[in-house]
């Protein structure tokens, strides 16, 4: 049987950490080596970082909900969160940089050139786009995503070492 | 020899300047939604500090545990301005830890081949 963590937080930045650390623990009590450890929380953290940004909360009992299974030669974070049913924009987006990714052979040379994307930026601009790269170079997972029809995204991010 | 500490949640920055270089040493975690605004004026103090004292810069995360992707963003902001208007810059990282060594090495592209701005790993 897969170990599999289920954690519930609300859309609140404090929880975040606390999901990164939990998502450690669960990790090392199942015998991931730590640098496993380090990628897949950091994975698990950026995930939930896009959730609670971009996420539809409309009522405090909304939540998101965090699931990470670890089997033998994989474990898979899936990020679920509520999306506005017009939020076209930011769909777009993510499947553009989902996509984007993908077209690289080698994630670490998608880094790079995000990187000095980055680097020319205006100094006002804030969101910088390296969480979802950085998933795949840094943590070494393969990104997807689908919305189901109650309006819920689903980010999964599957580490292969 | 002087020392300032700045601290904002988790993330603890401590700039000392030792006669020699100045230092901005990282201790805890950066988790923060828009870490930029705690970090960028302090990066930006200590590069103009050591651009008129004409001490190096030395920025050292050997000792932060962990960083979430928006911390990156004026760690670069930092380096490209160095790399642009001749500063030197230093950035240490601790090699045995993996994810240190896989974001850090990254920052290499922000080298310059005069070693004024050099990315190191430590042990």
């Amino acid at each position: 049987m897969t170990p599999k963590l289920d954690i519930q937080i609300p859309a609140d930045w404090d929880e975040i950490d606390g999901v990164r650390e939990r998502t450690a623990s669960f990790l090392r009590k199942h015998g991931l080596p730590p640098p496993g450890v380090d990628a897949v929380a950091m994975v698990t953290c950026e995930l939930t970082e896009n959730a609670v940004k971009y996420g539809h909360f409309s009522d405090n009992t909304t939540e998101i909900l965090v699931q990470v299974a670890y089997a033998p030669v994989s474990v898979t974070v899936e990020v679920r969160s509520p999306v506005a049913a017009d939020d076209v924009e930011n769909l777009q987006r993510l499947d553009r940089m989902v996509q984007w990714i993908r077209g690289y052979q080698d994630p670490f040379e998608a880094y790079l050139d995000r990187l000095k994307e980055v680097s020319s930026q205006s100094l006002n601009s804030i969101e910088s786009g390296l969480g979802l790269v950085r998933i795949a170079y840094e943590g070494q997972s393969v990104l997807d995503f689908y919305v189901d029809d109650r309006n819920v995204l689903a980010v999964s991010a599957v580490y292969q070492p | 020899m002087s020392s300032e500490t700045f601290a904002d949640r988790n993330l603890t920055l401590t700039v000392e300047d030792d006669g020699h270089v100045i230092r901005v040493e990282w201790t805890g975690k950066s988790t923060a939604r828009d870490p930029g605004g705690f970090i960028a004026p302090i990066l930006a103090k200590a590069l103009k500090h050591s651009r008129t004292s004409g001490r190096p810069l030395v920025v050292d995360f050997v000792h932060i545990a962990y960083m979430n992707s928006s911390t990156i963003t004026p760690i670069i902001r930092i380096l490209d301005e160095a790399k642009r208007k001749g500063d030197k810059v230093t950035v240490l990282y601790k090699r045995s830890l993996k994810w240190q060594e896989l974001s850090f090495s990254a920052l290499e592209i922000f080298q310059t081949e005069d070693g004024r701005v050099t990315i190191r790993g430590v042990d």
